[in-house]
Order: structure tokens, then C-alpha cells, then sequence
């Protein structure tokens, strides 16, 4: 089996961490593929929940992308753990959009996301973390209301920080495409923010 | 209609939003929407866009509406969310997926003490591997050393009693002359040394050295370079474990 570590940069503790445990993992240790779950369920949570803005559906997609891994943790070749995690969990939220798209008639529900935490800031009043909260929740809202290839192209782009290369090999279109993509995406937000802009505009 | 042919600083509030609203409408509002998200490669297209937004304040409020919502969404990414369920899989799961699953088995555990002790027990093989070495190293010059000592007199040939030679430690010389040199020292020894005397008769290791087979010096020579190299591949796989983690 190939040595994961051998030809991986390993200066980033966390990217040594798993491809520690991920060699584990491959050779037949459950506990250290799960301590990868547990080290990454929030961050991909996070994601698919962007793309698939239900909570159950988002859940299921996660657990599809912990066993897709666990199935095919033999062909991971080398380099970031948490980007070959997510690119399955992509891909995972992608299918679930899909299955959502044959059963048109049951919108997505309002995510209704308590545990979601602004980013910790030290200078940050309570004024400014409610503002944050506040745009969190509208931001989300009118995620929901774009469509699925706007939403995936934006969350990718603007939220995972994928360039539109990776964004178009990952979606299967092309580069122009994902461009337009995004661009539209956020045309369509601003028009369902029209009236909250204010809280948008700082 | 009279009202068309005022001029412009004739119009009225409403009129002005009007014809600003109006004016827009011929914008390219997705050119514009490309230009805050920085998607933009052609230059003449960056300076179409950028003139939209330099003459039309629409279209200047458009940019940055965009920015500012692309702005809001990279800050949300900042934020954290919890998982719903904890997504860990059961050992059925791994099973029904076809991993290769040994739950915490006895050979990763085994693997992992290993890793664990490999380094001090390694040092330690290799320490007393070296004491080893340096102590048959000693003992075979010595030994080599009493050899020496002994083939004098056989080669010289003196007349000296042979039992003379044997409490000396001579042990080479020993061989021939031993069994009848002791019996001539005991006798003139007297009964205290009668004791010494079948002692040394019945000392095996010395009769070991002397002995055609293996003697103990090479013993503990073969010993101790075992363990040295025993204890410097414990060492050599305990330092690449180190370097991994």
C-alpha cells in the first residue's frame, strides 16, 4: 500500500494528523476513520447545508459522503484530506440536489439553523455579532430561493474559495459557464435582498 | 406631453429618477454583476462595465449591492455550524461498505505498543550489546594474552615442574599437564587445598575454554552483536515512526 505520508507535504500538523489517520484508516482501523469524521462532520455539514438548504437532506448527503470515503479511501492519492473530503461531500450534495430536482413540488423548508456561530472576534460587540446572526439567517433565506446550479457555483466560489476552474471540473461545465453562473447567482440574491440591502451594506 | 419638451433642468424630481431608471434599463446589468465579482478577462468588457458604473448611479449602487453580498457570504463562511448527528460509522456500516475493518484489533494495538516501546527497549538491547562486546573483547585478550604466557615455557622447554605452571592460571598448558599437576599440589598443598584442588577439577568453564566447541568468550561476542544490531533496528524503526508522527 502506498505510504500516504511519503509524498505528502507534511509541515501543516493537521494535514500530518490525517494522513496519519487516514493510513490507518486503510489499513482496517475503524476508530481512525472515525476520528476523521469527527474531525471534519461540522466543516462539511456547513457545506452541504449551503447547497442542499435542508437540514435532513443536507444529513443524509454528509453520511453518503462518509461512506463514499470510506469506500474509496484506496484511491485517495496524496494531498489534502479535507479537500478530498469536501469534494466527495460536494458531490454527495450535488446528488441529493438532483433527487430533489425529480420531486419538484416540496421546496426547500426555511433552514432553521440555531447552532450556527459567527466567527469568533475578540473587538466584536454584542450589536455587531446580532447584525452578523441577522445576515446569516437573511443571507440563507434567500439562498434557498436561487437555483441549485446558481447556489453550488456561489457557495463554491465565495464560501469554500475554489477558483472557477476546480468549480467548472467539479461541476462538469465550463469555466464561462461557472462565471456566468456565479455572477447570475448574485444578481438574483440582490434582487430578494433588495429590501434588506441596509444590513448588507455595513 | 408638454412636459417632453422641457429641457433637462427644467424636470422635476421625478422625472430625473425616471430618466436615470430609463437609462439603466439599456445597462448590462450582468456585465456590471461580473465586474463586482471580478470575473471579468477582456479589458474592453472591464471598461464597458466600469463606464456603467462611472456614469449610471443604478448601476453604481448594483456594483456594490454585488460586493457587499459577496462580501456577507465570505464572511458567513467564517462562521462555524454544528453537525445535526454524529455521522461516525458503526462496524456493521464498514462491513456492509466492504472497508477493511479490524475495530481497535490486536494487531494495530499490538503495532501501536510496539511503536510505543520500540525506542527504550531498542536503546537498552543496544547498550548491553555493547557492554557485551567490550567485555568478551577483554576477556579474549586476556585470554589471548594467558595463551601467550603459557607457550613460553612449553617452548623453551625448561626443566620447571610442570605443576608449577598450572596454579598460574595457565590454562592452555593446563590441558596436558592438569590432571597430574593438581594431584602434585594437593599433596604438597596438605589436605586444605585438597578442596582447591578438586574444584578446579571440576571447574567446567575452564575446561569449556579449553574445550574444542564454542567457548564462552564467543558466545557472548555472538550474543552481543545480536542484540547490538537487534537493539539498532528497534532504534531505526522507532526513529521513522518519530519522523511520521
Amino acid at each position: 500500500m502506498e505510504d500516504l505520508r511519503a509524498t505528502a507535504v507534511i509541515d501543516d500538523p493537521v494535514q500530518r494528523r490525517d494522513l496519519i489517520l487516514l493510513e490507518r484508516a486503510r489499513e482496517g482501523d475503524l476508530a481512525a476513520f472515525n476520528d476523521l469524521v469527527v474531525a471534519y462532520q461540522d466543516m462539511l455539514f456547513a457545506l452541504v447545508v449551503r447547497m442542499v438548504p435542508d437540514r435532513d437532506s443536507a444529513s443524509d448527503a454528509v453520511q453518503e459522503a462518509f461512506f463514499s470515503a470510506y469506500r474509496n479511501m484506496a484511491g485517495f492519492r496524496g494531498g489534502s484530506v479535507k479537500s478530498w473530503l469536501s469534494r466527495i461531500a460536494i458531490n454527495a450534495a450535488m446528488d441529493a440536489q438532483r433527487l430533489k430536482k425529480r420531486r419538484p413540488a416540496d421546496p426547500y423548508p426555511e433552514l432553521e439553523d440555531d447552532t450556527w456561530q459567527p466567527p469568533a472576534d475578540a473587538s466584536a460587540d454584542p450589536v455587531t455579532t446580532a447584525l452578523t446572526a441577522e445576515r446569516h439567517r437573511t443571507l440563507n433565506r434567500a439562498m434557498a430561493q436561487i437555483t441549485n446550479d446558481q447556489r453550488t457555483a456561489i457557495v463554491l466560489y465565495d464560501v469554500e474559495g475554489f477558483d472557477y476552474a476546480e468549480i467548472a471540473e467539479m461541476t462538469g461545465v465550463s469555466v464561462g459557464t461557472v462565471k456566468s453562473r456565479i455572477h447570475r447567482g448574485r444578481l438574483a440574491l440582490r434582487v430578494l435582498l433588495l429590501d434588506r440591502m441596509d444590513i448588507f451594506r455595513g | 406631453m408638454a412636459d417632453d419638451h422641457l429641457p433637462p433642468d427644467e424636470a422635476t424630481p421625478d422625472e430625473a429618477a425616471l430618466a436615470v431608471v430609463a437609462r439603466h434599463a439599456l445597462h448590462d446589468e450582468e456585465l456590471v454583476a461580473a465586474l463586482a465579482t471580478g470575473s471579468l478577462d477582456d479589458e474592453s468588457e472591464i471598461q464597458r462595465a466600469q463606464g456603467f458604473v462611472d456614469r449610471c448611479s443604478a448601476c453604481r449602487d448594483l456594483h456594490r449591492d454585488i460586493a457587499a453580498i459577496g462580501g456577507a457570504l465570505r464572511q458567513d463562511a467564517r462562521g462555524t455550524m454544528a453537525a445535526p448527528r454524529d455521522f461516525r460509522l458503526t462496524v456493521e456500516d464498514a462491513r456492509r461498505l466492504g472497508g477493511p475493518v479490524r475495530v481497535g484489533g490486536f494487531a494495530a494495538a499490538f503495532r501501536r505498543a510496539f511503536a510505543s516501546f520500540a525506542a527504550p527497549v531498542g536503546a537498552s538491547m543496544a547498550a548491553i550489546g555493547i557492554v557485551g562486546l567490550l567485555v568478551g573483547s577483554v576477556s579474549l585478550g586476556a585470554m589471548s594474552l594467558g595463551g601467550g604466557a603459557a607457550a613460553v615455557p612449553k617452548a623453551a622447554g625448561t626443566g620447571q615442574s610442570e605443576a608449577t605452571n598450572a596454579p598460574a592460571g595457565v590454562r592452555p598448558g593446563a590441558e596436558v599437564t592438569g590432571p597430574k599437576a593438581t594431584s602434585d599440589l594437593s599433596e604438597a598443598a596438605g589436605p586444605a587445598s585438597t578442596a582447591f584442588a578438586v574444584e578446579t577439577d571440576t571447574a567446567t568453564p575452564r575446561d569449556a575454554a579449553t574445550a574444542p566447541g564454542v567457548s564462552p568468550t564467543a558466545w557472548l561476542l555472538g550474543g552481543s552483536v545480536v542484540l547490538l544490531f537487534g537493539g539498532f533496528v528497534l532504534l531505526f524503526i522507532a526513529f521513522r515512526r518519530g519522523r511520521r508522527t
